[in-house]
């Protein structure tokens, strides 16, 4: 606590020293950039500083207790959702791009739907169905009696297959394109040369494509080790999940934050994995341009093998448990009294208000990010730029700590300087209501908001608003008729983006909601926690079907148009 | 008010072409000076041309002008209106400029009557409509009025960019390479439709390029850049045939530099003695004669001491390389009606009237 105060405190000397020194400079200082990168990266700092002020303690406890275990899952973890997203995502993009067979056109976007589903929503679906009491098990036991060996679906095994059935696509999307984008002369050359055609997989298509991939699977495990819920359902306890017990359980924000520090490390660990991979060439691109390796028509068995290896995969990855999550939701409707449904309207509002709320303040922020960036055409901007749109990179946990830390800081200064002077009590002002949720939503989600606001305004030319001006547009009429007009698709696609990934968000809303204050997305967890799948299968149906919205967009902008 | 309201409505104001003053003006970018000390005038209804090598600060001279940027220092007047100068900023949307950018940066939300109505402030429906298809009938596509930006081709692009920047009558109309992302037929038609519709209109016109037979062509007077300062302003003539610094004999026309010496009020070299004129000081006695490849001329004559060693076909004419006798080389140009061999004997024959000698 004492180095959260004393950060601020010289935050706020350093500013005051600024406006009385230079207050001239701060006109050529990116002024916006800089304070919404501050602003944004302050939880990572306080989280990183407390881990930089080790409490002895606190280790000794956690060596003690929860942290060996936690430690080596997270260790397991990490490279089994890396390698299985790798050869599941990579393996289809490359089935996609090199050949034809039947049904390709519509198995080709199907793949991309199991994104929509969040982690826990499959976590609790597969355990309901492969536990021992579920259906699968049971009916195993009918037919080979009671001895029949099953593999334990609570473990490791069991939250790394969830977690790749769910998470693969980030892998495949980016492999496409990665494949898409190589040219076919490239291609043609090597086998001309005497490779056989997986040996040109292996020599040209797979090394020329690393980058994408590695993006993607850099992706995926960030969304594994954010994740907590599902490792839990899983009984796999990660750093995320210890985190959160720490903050539940023992209410040590102390604690809570030295151990997020340590998540900090493990984002680093995943950074430089993805840095070390991808070499020098570290930009990617979704879209493609022209379309290089020539497909092949498969032939026998090996068109039937494509197709049914690909259904198979949605059938288990999205297919399969959505209909099992409607089979639930219908019972649970039908034998629910109309005035128990209230309960779910009023998830669906919170839920609703939250995602608005920080959709509309991460595009606003956004836009002025991206603005302030644009102005100065600056290395710092582009800097603080960077700065506040790593969010997306840190697990959600740690967000939260970080922001517990200084809200609750200055939630109680409020209340001591009130009751003080006054004699009043306000309560929690910040960590109290949904403002703390929202910061800690713009935080996570500023890369969405901001990527795509940015690339519509870089359709904006310098010279269009010159010529804009030059024709004697007012700043009004410039804003009103010129860019947000050409920005405001943009602006639009960037606000849905973070709508949905806010319905589906667990770690952040389960540990800042005011208390009692429930959503759809932390419906599900509770119930499905305590193994009562039809309450948590309607809320889960929603935001299911809400996240298939950002995915067709995906998969609007991720396929390249096939020539014919 | 009346004169605020005069100047916000477009549709009232006649054509108000104005001279342009650039007084002294400078600019660096990061310590490195794009346009230095310079000062220009160009005259009301002019075609002025700014021509020189990329970077050398021409299309920054536009920016100060159009006010996208601001001088460091110097004063730029537009007609009787000082629009940057000590303490004075006129933003570019207050200017009455015109411009056409490289790459048009027409609007591509709105359609191409939108884009040229855009400038025109305070008509009425019906005078916008009028005045709207007057300029799309000017640039000769009455019939793309509601097409959008990106249903045209590159010439219609620029057309309609024209159109958009003439609408509001600008004082002066700045063109910044329009013509360099046209293909060579198309430029050449453009290029000229482009000069007599500001011609017609009496438009003050600057038009910045690298391409010299652009700025030769179309312009009444050219200024030549280089480094950020002005190496010479003339007519296109005076700028081909009387240079007055290497730097422009070498960047306009193509030419070759001899070495040579003056004796008296005659310089020699080794195509032979010229007349001396210009003025060269006295100290001065080695000099470079620049001799342009339309001035030299030769004849075949089997026992001529120079060799034709290369021939250049160029369509109409056919550039020649010639040895001469101390193993330099010098161009010359010749209608493609007759074709002389390579390996001709040659006899070489220089029109005196335009040789230019610097010193060396």
């Amino acid at each position: 606590m004492d180095s959260t105060a004393r950060i601020m405190r010289a935050v706020a000397n350093l500013t005051r020293s600024w406006y009385l020194r230079c207050g001239h400079w701060l006109q050529g200082l990116p002024v916006s950039p800089l304070l919404i990168a501050a602003v944004v990266m302050l939880p990572v700092g306080v989280v990183s500083s407390a881990l930089l002020t080790p409490t002895r303690q606190i280790w000794i406890h956690l060596w003690d207790t929860l942290l060996p275990e936690m430690l080596s899952n997270t260790f397991v973890l990490l490279p089994g959702v890396g390698v299985g997203t790798f050869l599941l995502g990579t393996g289809l993009a490359w089935l996609m791009v090199a050949y034809r067979f039947p049904g390709q056109t519509v198995l080709n976007w199907l793949l991309v739907l199991p994104m929509a589903v969040p982690t826990y929503v499959l976590g609790f679906v597969y355990m309901a169905t492969f536990d021992f009491a579920g259906p699968v098990q049971s009916i195993l036991r009918q037919w080979f009696g009671q001895n029949i060996w099953f593999p334990e679906i609570r473990s490791g095994g069991g939250a790394i297959l969830v977690m790749v059935l769910v998470l693969y696509p980030y892998v495949y999307l980016l492999a496409k394109a990665g494949f898409y984008e190589q040219s076919g002369a490239t291609f043609e050359e090597v086998r001309v040369l005497g490779y056989s055609r997986a040996e040109s997989f292996f020599r040209i298509a797979l090394p020329l494509a690393r980058p994408s991939i590695v993006a993607g699977l850099t992706l995926a495990m960030m969304e594994a080790l954010t994740d907590f819920a599902t490792v839990r359902f899983f009984n796999f306890p990660t750093l995320s999940d210890g985190v959160i017990r720490i903050w539940h359980g023992m209410m040590d924000l102390r604690a809570a934050s030295e151990l997020s520090g340590l998540l900090v490390i493990f984002v680093l660990l995943i950074i430089l994995f993805g840095r070390s991979l991808r070499g020098r060439s570290r930009y990617y691109q979704l879209g493609g341009k022209v379309l290089g390796i020539p497909p092949v028509n498969l032939r026998g068995w090996k068109r039937w093998f494509a197709t049914s290896t690909c259904s198979l995969v949605v059938a288990v990855a999205f297919a399969l448990p959505v209909m099992q999550l409607f089979h639930w939701a219908l019972i649970e409707i039908t034998r629910t009294p109309a005035e128990a449904i209230s309960v779910y309207l009023g998830l669906t509002f919170n839920s609703l208000l939250l995602s608005v709320l920080a959709a509309g303040f991460a595009t606003a922020i956004a836009m002025i990010l991206a603005n302030g960036v644009r102005l100065s055409e600056g290395r710092v901007a582009r800097t603080a730029a960077h700065l506040a749109t790593m969010g997306y990179a840190i697990p959600g946990a740690v967000i939260a700590v970080g922001i517990l830390v200084p809200l609750s800081t200055l939630d109680h200064t409020i209340n001591d300087l009130l009751q003080s002077w006054w004699g009043i009590t306000i309560g929690l002002i910040f960590t109290g209501s949904v403002v703390g949720l929202t910061y800690a939503y713009v935080v996570r989600f500023m890369a969405v908001a901001y990527n795509s606001v940015e690339s519509s305004l870089e359709k904006i030319t310098p010279n269009i608003t010159m010529a804009a001006r030059t024709l004697g547009a007012s700043p009004w009429k410039l804003l009103w008729r010129i860019h947000l007009p050409l920005v405001g698709p943009g602006m639009f696609v960037g606000a849905s983006l973070v709508f949905v990934d806010v319905m589906k968000e667990l770690p952040i809303t389960v540990m800042l909601r005011p208390f009692g204050y429930d959503t759809l997305a932390v419906w599900v967890w509770q119930m499905a926690a305590e193994s009562i799948w039809a309450g948590a299968s309607l809320p889960a149906l929603i935001i299911v079907i809400a996240g298939l919205l950002p995915v067709i967009l995906l998969i609007g902008a991720a396929t390249p148009k096939r020539s014919k | 008010m009346a004169f605020k309201l005069n100047r916000d409505n477009v549709c009232a104001r006649k054509a108000w072409s104005s001279h342009v003053l650039l007084d002294n003006v400078s600019k660096s970018f990061d310590k490195v000076k794009a346009v230095s000390g310079l000062t220009l005038v160009v005259e009301k209804g002019e075609f002025f041309s700014l021509l020189g090598p990329s970077g050398c600060g021409k299309t920054t001279t536009l920016r100060l002008i159009g006010g996208l940027d601001r001088p460091d220092e110097g004063a730029i007047t537009i007609g009787n209106e000082v629009v940057v100068g000590e303490g004075v900023w006129v933003p570019p949307e207050k200017r009455g400029v015109g411009i056409v950018f490289q790459d048009y940066a027409l609007f591509p939300h709105l359609t191409v009557f939108k884009n040229i109505a855009f400038g025109l402030k305070g008509c009425s429906p019906k005078e916008l409509k009028q005045k709207v298809m007057e300029l799309l009938e000017m640039v000769g596509l009455p019939h793309m009025a509601h097409k959008y930006p990106h249903e045209l081709s590159g010439g219609e692009r620029q057309r309609i960019t024209l159109a958009r920047s003439l609408a509001p009558s600008p004082k002066v109309m700045l063109l910044d390479e329009p013509f360099s992302s046209l293909d060579a037929d198309l430029r050449d038609e453009l290029r000229h439709e482009t000069k007599w519709i500001l011609k017609e209109k009496g438009t003050t016109t600057i038009l910045v390029t690298h391409e010299q037979e652009e700025a030769l062509s179309l312009s009444d007077r050219v200024g030549v850049l280089n480094n950020g300062k002005l190496e010479q302003v003339g007519t296109p003539d005076e700028i081909y045939h009387k240079p007055r610094s290497r730097f422009v004999a070498d960047f306009v026309g193509k030419a070759d530099f001899v070495h040579g010496w003056i004796e008296g009020s005659l310089v020699i070299c080794d195509l032979g003695m010229f007349p001396l004129n210009g003025d060269i000081p006295d100290e001065v006695r080695d000099v470079e004669l620049m001799i342009r490849t339309d001035d030299v001329d030769f004849t075949v004559e089997p026992g001529g001491n120079t060799v034709v060693i290369e021939a250049q076909f160029l369509g109409a004419q056919i550039l020649y390389k010639l040895l001469l006798p101390d193993g330099k080389a010098i161009h010359s140009i010749k209608p493609s009606t007759k074709i002389i061999p390579v390996g001709s004997r040659v006899k070489i024959k220089v029109d005196t009237k335009h040789i230019v000698v610097f010193r060396k």
